[in-house]
């Protein structure tokens, strides 16, 4: 009997228990996502914020606020408990809130960079100082969130007491990566639209950078999967939370292409929100910068940039085995990655 | 009196499922491994079998799901490149009585010229995927198996794509792309103000200026919302304040 044909058969079977699974899978189950518990603090337009509850451990004083990207959705920090960023960093007794940016529509797409920073989240941070009774917070950005972070606390460097930038990109023009020339490509030549952009198509977009790895090969494995129900569960959550990409908002999409990726203002000092600099070296709290070796879409070379804005004194850098998503939710980078966050955060600087 | 085999009764099992009120992720997941499925055995059998050519199966396009008849269609894609169906005679001619008519076959055309661009690429790609994976195939000390048939389909792919992906003949064809759909959404743009004037709707500047307002107004009214919510919270400091004094 030929290899393919063996094959064919044996693929036929876990096919048929893969139907035979989900056909009994109890969706409102699946739907419910069993999410650590939060309530909302602040709503504003679309924009949601969370603080999720505490758990029965001791405290630390000073919240954690996480601000995820405009691209894809925030909830991959808790996307199940084994691999719940949120939920290590509860046990460890943060006080962890979350923006949700939401889902843009057509009546958005005049939402500038300068509203995302210097309204949306500027608002986020006055509400989690409040709501704690603090009066500084710490930040956590990953990916674009970071971009958000860092413009955020050098605009506004009372508020923050320390910031972690989690790969998040710095210096847009690192030749080797696809995402940025890409990025570059996109803009080139043209005037501002200020439609807003399709979510489908940046997930589109993501899938092409490793086109046969992510639109076939994960296909592949079914066997992995159907004998493993918590790998099914995390399989399709992360199904689900691949094409679940909000539009972005036209004005400030068009910026963030033209003055990151096409001029990379940033990294050259040469950006302005709300007409006032954005200078990185204005950052006066201590800042951990943490990057993956494997990142296909931030290079780490872009992320280690950061490096030469800050002062060395105020300075981390931490290099994490993995890729951009991976970093964060593969079990045991997730561990690595929790230590050194509380143990930098809980270092007397 | 047939018997149902059991490719029949998979089929039968998975069209049931797309049909019924099962979750639509998981209606994608199954869409999903059921063509990949396909397309791996398909793969496989040609590569035992030895067929000379296997560049389709490094191809672009199919791999990112345009050309297949089950993969949903991108509707921001087909928004702007527009719909199978006709316009109304009414609303054709009124488009073409415009130079709207020129402008759209001009931008078609540079898509078009773009798109094919990209697909000879795309065809490099194929073709240097293949050599690759033939060379990969022949340097195993054992004939491969299928596990290993599809690593090696896999590598020779992601390194023909990555190495193709960074030249500057992709990147002048990408670009060129972006400003052809860039147009076709201005031409699309022009006929949708049209459509609205003939329709007596609302025009598209009308529509812009009302998206500003709207946007300043939730700018300002959150600004105002803020203020208010931080001499709120100043007030019962100084509230708790005076009454632990007393």
């Amino acid at each position: 009997m030929p290899p393919s044909s063996y094959r064919s058969k044996h693929w036929a079977n876990d096919f048929k228990q893969l139907m035979d699974q989900l056909e009994h899978i109890d969706s409102d189950h699946q739907k419910s996502s069993n999410h650590s518990p939060y309530e909302l603090i602040h709503q504003e337009n679309k924009l949601r914020l969370f603080r999720y509850l505490p758990l029965d451990v001791p405290q630390k004083s000073t919240p954690i606020l996480c601000v995820y990207a405009l691209i894809n959705r925030p909830y991959i920090l808790d996307i199940v408990p084994e691999r719940s960023l949120v939920l290590r960093l509860l046990k460890q007794g943060y006080p962890v809130y979350l923006v949700d940016w939401g889902y843009p529509d057509a009546s958005d797409c005049l939402t500038s960079l300068n509203d995302y920073i210097n309204g949306l989240l500027y608002r986020c941070v006055q509400q989690v100082k409040r709501h704690s009774d603090v009066q500084k917070i710490d930040l956590l950005g990953i990916c674009q969130g970071g971009v958000f972070s860092l413009c955020y606390t050098a605009l506004h460097p009372n508020c923050i007491r320390k910031l972690i930038t989690l790969v998040t990109p710095v210096d847009f023009q690192i030749k080797e990566n696809a995402v940025e020339q890409w990025g570059k490509n996109a803009f080139i030549d043209q005037e501002p639209s200020h439609h807003n952009i399709p979510g489908q198509a940046l997930t589109l977009l993501f899938k092409t950078l490793k086109p046969f790895q992510l639109n076939r090969e994960k296909y592949r494995k079914l066997d992995q999967l159907i004998h493993d129900k918590k790998q099914l569960n995390f399989f399709l959550k992360m199904e689900k939370w691949i094409n679940d990409s909000p539009d972005l908002a036209g004005k400030a999409a068009d910026e963030f292409g033209r003055y990151f990726y096409q001029k990379n203002q940033l990294h050259l000092k040469t950006l302005r929100l709300g007409d006032v600099a954005v200078l990185l070296e204005n950052i006066r709290c201590p800042v951990l910068n943490i990057y993956a070796t494997y990142d296909h879409i931030v290079a780490p070379q872009s992320s280690a940039a950061l490096q030469q804005h800050i002062s060395p004194k105020l300075y981390q850098e931490f290099k994490l085995e993995g890729g951009h998503i991976g970093a964060f939710i593969n079990k045991a980078t997730q561990q690595v990655l929790v230590n050194r966050v509380d143990a930098w955060l809980s270092a007397v600087n | 009196m047939t018997t149902k085999t059991t490719s029949d009764s998979m089929i039968e099992q998975f069209n049931r499922l797309i049909d019924s009120s099962l979750a639509i992720e998981y209606k994608d997941v199954l869409t999903a491994f059921k063509e990949q499925g396909e397309f791996y055995q398909q793969f496989l059998n040609e590569a035992h079998k030895g067929t000379p050519d296997l560049t389709s199966f490094w191809d672009i396009p199919s791999t990112l799901g345009f050309q297949t008849n089950t993969q949903p269609a991108f509707d921001w894609f087909h928004g702007i490149t527009g719909s199978a169906s006709p316009l109304p005679e009414s609303l054709a001619q009124l488009f073409d009585s415009s130079n709207s008519s020129q402008k759209t076959q001009e931008s078609i055309s540079a898509f078009q010229a773009a798109l094919s661009t990209l697909n000879t690429i795309h065809v490099n790609i194929g073709q240097q995927a293949m050599h690759d994976f033939l060379q990969l195939k022949e340097k195993s000390p054992t004939p491969p198996s299928n596990e290993e048939l599809c690593q090696f389909w896999l590598k020779a792919g992601e390194a023909a794509f990555k190495e193709a992906c960074q030249q500057p003949d992709y990147l002048q064809a990408q670009q060129a792309l972006y400003l052809a759909f860039s147009q076709l959404k201005t031409v699309q743009q022009g006929f949708f103000s049209q459509l609205s004037q003939f329709l007596g709707l609302p025009s598209q500047q009308t529509v812009d200026e009302l998206h500003e307002s709207l946007h300043q107004l939730r700018m300002q009214f959150a600004e105002h919302q803020e203020q208010t919510a931080a001499t709120i919270h100043t007030l019962k400091q100084s509230i708790d304040v005076l009454q632990k004094k007393q």
